[in-house]
């Protein structure tokens, strides 16, 4: 059940993600609004506007949402990874 | 004859050099570790200003607000708003080489590729990230030549001023290694975020304030605040597409965010980076945006865009203050120059070095940083020497050579079926497509940057950056799917999809 509300959780992640990132490369929704609003032209507020909820979503999914990583899981995975053995590939680069 | 500008400079280089020095020797040791990722010691308000310091520059401060002096508020699409994105894509594409680059003490960009796809692609990596960076360095130096010849009133020419930074560049990262670069550059990042501000608050006040700045823009110039100007061909939406990807995802390929993963000391520091730079990119770069914008209030008919930065903050500060603000654009640009230069540094001495010579010392490693250092320096003063190239065109030049590496990059960490020669193929046709439509634009008398970063007709309306990228990912599945697994690539699934990454 975790598992599953986790996987949907992601997805509404990535697809708010998306959508906001889309919003932040091309004004495509908000582009046509003429006008200056606090001075500055009211599309270019728009995507202020659209880059803060970006921002606001990044930082509930980094530090909010359980699903990034945290210091308290980093040495757990470290010590797994090393476990890991590089290989003749990185040139004996880590070992 | 004393000059204050040229004084605040020296002072400001010298003063960096010895806080480089400094930070090095606070170190217990100088392994190669120390040197290259500074021991993966770096706590985040070090790593987020060393990380803005290391990708803002001459092209971020005295491009953008030319930029903006030119084009209006359509070039919040290039530096600005078009960054924040950077917070889920640089986590998505580098949590892993967080992860595993700390597990297996990775010290330069060509090792994830190394590590997945084989000696082949570490040795291409280095060589791309060469090229891309070199039109990007001669681009913050040729920068610093400009700056340094304005700031002395032509009495240091401009070639000479071309030696002025790199000289003490070289010196401290000589001297400090990643540790002393990252503390050199987050001195010089809050520096410049600050003269930035104040900046950004005097040209305001100067005309009443910024409302009434604004108005007097717009009465003047109105079509710096539409979109679709001149037809519709300016700021249409598949330019800001192009541009606002390029500079977005060729920040996710630069050796930058490899090697400051590498240097995170937690996971908080990681994540609390890779937040806040695009916030910071959006205020930081707005403001020398709208000093531009301001700037045609002071100087409607400026023939050099790229010098408003410099006239604006002269027209509105004190000769003191204007030098500052001016030493805040040069310290952008140097700081710039010690991220990209110590990363190829870094990727030759550990990729290609160690491929020839595996069991190499941690000293001959240094060593050889130290020379690949001075010889990057002298390869960028050499092209810096003639000034014709813009500046912008340059550093665009870097971004979208570098994108089409977020292909193998995905690959690497998310699809177990991709392959070297997927890799290789999408890495080769990438620039080199890159490199056609440089020579193409040359040749046809187009124009680089239009043929990069303009939509063009006969290519169904996209920019020759995003041809190349779409072209790039294209050949990376398909190749991927019609070539079997190596015993490289099988043998690297197992750390690469561990399960305690997911």
């Amino acid at each position: 059940m975790n598992r599953k509300k986790s996987v949907w959780g992601k997805r509404a992640f990535i697809a708010g993600f998306i959508i906001l990132t889309s919003l932040c490369w091309c004004p495509w929704a908000y582009g046509t609004l003429t006008g200056r609003t606090l001075a500055i032209p009211t599309w270019a507020v728009w995507a202020y506007i659209c880059a803060a909820a970006l921002f606001v979503l990044e930082w509930v999914f980094l530090f909010i949402s359980q699903m990034a990583i945290t210091d308290e899981e980093l040495p757990g995975v470290i010590r797994d990874l090393e476990a890991v053995g590089s290989d003749e590939a990185t040139g004996g680069e880590g070992k | 004859m004393f000059n204050i500008k040229i004084a605040i400079i020296t002072g400001i280089c010298v003063g960096s050099a010895l806080i480089s020095y400094a930070a090095f020797r606070r170190g217990k040791g100088k392994s190669a570790d120390d040197y290259f990722v500074a021991g993966s010691s770096l706590g985040y308000f070090v790593l987020i200003f060393s990380l803005l310091a290391s990708f803002l520059s001459a092209f971020a401060m005295l491009g953008i607000s030319g930029m903006g002096y030119r084009l209006g508020f359509g070039s919040l699409f290039v530096l600005t708003v078009n960054l924040v994105p950077l917070g889920f894509l640089w986590y998505f594409m580098h949590r892993k080489t967080f992860l595993i680059g700390r597990s297996q003490k990775w010290m330069s960009m060509g090792a994830p590729f190394g590590q997945r796809y084989g000696t082949a692609m570490r040795t291409i990596i280095p060589v791309v990230v060469l090229v891309a960076s070199v039109p990007y360095l001669v681009a913050q130096i040729q920068g610093i030549g400009i700056m340094i010849e304005e700031m002395s009133d032509a009495e240091i020419p401009y070639q000479a001023g071309l030696f002025f930074a790199p000289a003490f560049i070289a010196l401290y990262l000589i001297l400090g290694g990643m540790k002393g670069a990252a503390w050199v550059n987050t001195v010089q990042g809050v520096f410049f975020t600050i003269m930035v501000f104040i900046l950004f608050f005097a040209v305001m006040r100067e005309n009443g304030g910024f409302a009434a700045t604004m108005d007097k823009v717009a009465l003047r110039h109105p079509e710096m605040f539409e979109l679709g100007a001149k037809g519709g061909k300016l700021w249409s939406y598949p330019m800001i597409f192009g541009f606002a990807a390029a500079m977005c995802l060729g920040s996710v390929c630069f050796p930058q965010p490899y090697m400051h993963a590498y240097s995170s000391r937690s996971a908080k520091g990681f994540k609390v980076m890779i937040l806040v730079f695009g916030a910071i990119c959006v205020v930081v770069i707005s403001m020398t945006t709208m000093i531009g914008i301001a700037g045609r209030l002071f100087h409607p008919d400026l023939a050099n865009a790229d010098r408003i930065y410099g006239l604006t903050a002269e027209d509105t500060l004190p000769d003191w203050g204007a030098a500052l603000a001016v030493a805040g654009a040069f310290t952008a640009a140097t700081t710039t120059v010690i991220g990209v230069v110590f990363g190829n540094a870094s990727n030759i001495a550990n990729d290609l070095y160690k491929l020839i010579k595996p069991k190499a010392t941690e000293k001959q490693l240094v060593r050889l940083g130290r020379i690949c250092i001075a010889g990057i320096m002298a390869i960028c003063i050499a092209l810096a020497w003639n000034p014709d190239i813009p500046i912008a065109e340059l550093a665009i030049i870097g971004f979208g050579i570098m994108t089409v590496t977020i292909f193998p990059l995905w690959g690497t960490y998310y699809w177990k079926r991709s392959t070297r020669f997927g890799a290789i193929a999408a890495t080769l046709t990438g620039v080199g497509m890159n490199l056609t439509f440089i020579v193409w634009g040359v040749a046809s008398g187009t124009g680089i940057k239009r043929m990069l970063l303009a939509p063009q007709d006969f290519l169904c309306n996209l920019n020759g950056f995003l041809v190349s990228f779409i072209v790039a990912g294209i050949v990376f599945i398909g190749v991927s799917l019609i070539t079997p697994l190596g015993e490289t690539e099988k043998k690297s699934l197992e750390l690469f999809f561990h399960p305690s990454l997911d």
